[in-house]
């Protein structure tokens, strides 16, 4: 031992430097290991407790969930059991979360009455068990995003203070998944006014999005928007518009075709052009083209050449 | 000042050279662990468990530069019509291939002649003809244009596309399903995200039918081998490390996402170097930095890309040096930024490194050698010290490899063959002295004949997938 201290003693400062910090970085790099290592044991119990959760309970589940939509009195131990364990047994409770609301997610049809009929029973029952507060108590499990979804799917106006605290956090962090997700929220409860608000406060910011999820959100409006997007199609800006156009002829609507003969007669009479127009002039033809049995598209470019607006002719070129 | 101060002067040097590299390993190993860490929290949130829909994500072109990939290119456009993501556009550029690239496309999939319009935002060679079609649900345009490399393809690709983010891809590259939407995610989450690279896995020894993975075998070969736990890494640690520091300059070539806007902003992909994926990342940060705007470049650690790596020293040694040439050629032209307060992050820290530790590490790394043959002949040879070196270089090689391993089984939540990864941690051992020793190598001699090189790509031979 003392001769190890006495070499230690006689090496030169730089590797004495050299060694201490070489040791504590491997030191270090060990603990992180051994973090990770052990993070890794516990995901997998984790996930391994809920797959033994799952095969246990999945059946009676079902079984209760089958009764609420046969409308049926359930077995008074069963429901008592269930009760029980959604205040003690988290790992059943993420079973009985997912399971219930993919039941729900089943009958989301809108335009079928039976579907509603049935989706109403499962979120009548949501809300007399207070699923929510499950569903809310479980959010670092879960994550935000799919805490957000549950809540929307189950439908409960109680949580819709959560969903407020969020569009509040998104319209800080101007994180669109996030936005995204608090406007399916407002959605699916039918709150119009604040899904108006936070739609168009994004549509106006529409620096990067789809037009695919406002139409997917209007789809998913538990109510009607005919009126609201009507309004936007007749007397909003361009982003309104567009998507206004796209929802009408997704709807097959055919109460704008005189609308969009005059938008398309306004819009080719302008003398200069922003890209987003190109874009409202492809998705009023594309409108017309479903919704117009009318429609002739030569007689459009004939008009078009004789005003001399060719670009637009190449577009309806590159369109066919 | 004597020689033999001299020569004890560079000994100490290279220790001290050697110790910031050390500690550089370990400031990035807990770097990328506390970024890993965080984004493992956030993944187990995203990818909704319950909710579907798709129609969340933005709509993205997938651009595919090809030259001679006959052997692949088929595959490689199925199975990415088959990827789980609601919209997207595949745009496959004919760079002018000499082999029946373009035939094998024409024939197999039902392609017609198009008058799509597109407005020429960056300028590229001669456009023949625009093919469209569909497969599986999703736009096919295929692009037949004159050879001009893979920049001005890309830009073709860039002209052409008609969704705001685009995917830069190798042809002969395989992605995971999910892997589109692990890349666009951080653009959803912060707009301030102009571009996100991938993580590439090596696929020689990838079994693939119709476009899917269906199983994969471990590599024999050192030379694969070794680029398993390069790879590993780099995508593992290193790039992720630099997520954290903010100060991203490299997005693999092979799959990368850029905000279109952005990139048409910078002119596009520069067609006079060869390490055009490195430039145009560097390019894009100088040029956020310069407009003082708030921007973000990440890798994105869950987004895999499989891809094809030289298993014969020709083809690596091509490959290799295209590398470093382009890296000498990206640094060159952003010099201005090295060492210069006014690019924040990126010129005091980002680009110093690149320079330092990328760019002339192997040139210093001989220069070393060289001092520790002349303090041997000198009797100046102070082997206490240089056993130290040794042995810390081992295990650092050892423990890197290591981390790399648990942190990917921690994202993956999957574990690998105990044999196979033995074989890799075992093989890191030898690392520092066999291929890190070849790519010194090949880096230097890179840098001797940059002239010769500096306008060849050099293609690697590519395989079908399902070769043993």
């Amino acid at each position: 031992m003392s001769n190890i201290i006495l070499f230690w003693y006689d090496l030169p400062f730089l590797i004495k430097t050299f060694v201490i910090v070489t040791i504590f970085c491997l030191y270090i790099i060990l603990c992180i290991q051994i973090y990770s290592y052990l993070e890794t044991l516990k995901l997998k119990r984790q996930v391994k407790k809920e797959q033994v959760a799952r095969q246990k309970y999945v059946a009676s589940i079902n079984t209760l969930i089958n009764a609420i939509i046969e409308g049926e009195s359930c077995n008074q131990n069963s429901y008592q059991e269930m009760s029980e364990l959604l205040i003690k047994n988290k790992y059943f409770e993420i079973v009985f979360i997912k399971e219930f609301v993919k039941s729900i997610k089943k009958y989301s049809d809108p335009t079928n009455n039976m579907s509603y009929v049935t989706r109403k029973k499962l979120i009548d029952y949501a809300k007399e068990i207070n699923l929510y507060k499950i569903v809310l108590k479980l959010e670092n499990t879960f994550g935000i995003y799919n805490t957000l979804a549950l809540l929307s799917i189950i439908r409960d106006d109680n949580s819709l203070f959560f969903i407020e605290k969020n569009e509040e956090n998104f319209r800080n962090s101007k994180n669109l998944y996030l936005g995204y997700y608090v406007m399916l929220g407002y959605a699916r409860l039918g709150c119009l006014d604040k899904f108006k608000n936070l739609f168009d406060y994004i549509l106006n910011q529409r620096e990067i999005s789809s037009d695919e999820m406002y139409l997917g959100l209007l789809k998913n409006f538990e109510g009607s928007v005919i009126e609201w997007q009507s309004e936007s199609l007749v007397r909003g800006n361009l982003n309104h518009k567009i998507i206004a156009i796209q929802y009408f002829m997704q709807l097959g609507s055919n109460n704008f075709v005189s609308f969009s003969y005059d938008e398309l007669d306004r819009l080719t009479s302008k003398k200069e052009y922003v890209d987003t127009e190109y874009v409202y002039f492809v998705y009023l033809i594309r409108y017309l083209e479903k919704c117009d049995n009318n429609y002739k598209e030569e007689q459009l470019v004939d008009k078009l050449n004789k005003n001399g607006k060719y670009v637009f002719v190449s577009i309806l070129e590159s369109l066919s | 000042m004597n020689l033999q101060q001299i020569v004890i002067f560079f000994n100490n040097i290279i220790i001290f050279y050697t110790l910031i590299i050390l500690i550089f390993f370990c400031v990035i190993i807990i770097a990328s662990s506390i970024y890993l860490s965080n984004h493992k929290k956030e993944d187990r949130e995203f990818g909704v468990i319950i909710d579907d829909m798709s129609e969340k994500y933005i709509p993205v072109s997938i651009l595919v530069p090809a030259y001679n990939e006959g052997e692949v290119i088929v595959d490689s456009v199925l199975s990415l019509s088959k990827l789980q993501y609601e919209k997207f556009e595949i745009i496959l550029i004919n760079d002018g291939s000499s082999d029946d690239t373009l035939e094998r496309v024409l024939s197999y999939f039902d392609l017609k002649e198009s008058k799509r319009l597109f407005k020429k935002s960056i300028k590229t060679q001669e456009i023949k003809v625009i093919y469209e079609g569909e497969v599986n649900g999703h736009l096919l345009i295929v692009v037949d244009k004159v050879n001009g490399g893979k920049s001005d393809a890309l830009n073709v690709g860039i002209n052409l596309s008609r969704y705001p983010l685009f995917i830069a891809m190798d042809a002969d590259c395989v992605l995971k399903p999910d892997a589109i939407q692990k890349l666009v995610y951080p653009v959803l989450v912060d707009k301030r995200t102009i571009a996100v690279g991938g993580n590439i896995k090596i696929s020689n020894n990838l079994v693939i039918e119709n476009g899917e993975i269906i199983s994969q075998k471990v590599p024999k070969g050192f030379l694969v081998i070794y680029q398993i736990i390069e790879y590993m890494r780099v995508f593992m640690i290193s790039r992720v490390a630099w997520n954290q520091f903010r100060s991203n300059l490299i997005i693999s070539g092979a799959f990368g996402l850029f905000r279109k806007d952005r990139v048409i902003e910078v002119g596009g992909y520069r067609t006079d170097t060869i390490g055009e994926d490195m430039e145009l990342v560097i390019r894009l940060n100088l040029d956020q930095i310069e407009k003082k705007r708030e921007y973000r470049i990440e890798n994105q650690v869950d987004a895999y890309c499989f891809t094809q790596v030289p298993n014969k020293f020709k083809d690596f040694k091509n490959q290799r040096i295209r590398w470093h040439i382009g890296l000498i050629q990206s640094i060159n032209f952003h010099r201005k930024a090295i060492f210069n307060p006014k690019y924040d992050r990126v010129g005091l820290l980002g680009i110093v490194y690149y320079t330092f530790f990328e760019l002339f590490s192997a040139v210093i790394e001989v220069f070393g050698y060289v001092v520790i043959l002349i303090a041997l002949f000198m009797g100046l040879f102070n082997s206490t010290m240089y056993l130290f070196l040794f042995i810390s270089i081992i295990i650092y090689s050892f423990n890197i490899t290591l981390s790399a391993l648990f942190l990917e089984r921690y994202m993956t939540e999957r574990s690998s063959n105990f044999l196979s990864s033995m074989k890799i941690v075992l093989l890191s051992l030898f690392e520092p002295f066999i291929y890190r020793q070849l790519c010194n190598y090949i880096r230097i001699y890179a840098m001797i004949r940059y002239k010769y090189y500096k306008n060849r790509w050099n293609k690697i031979k590519r395989e079908k997938y399902n070769a043993d």
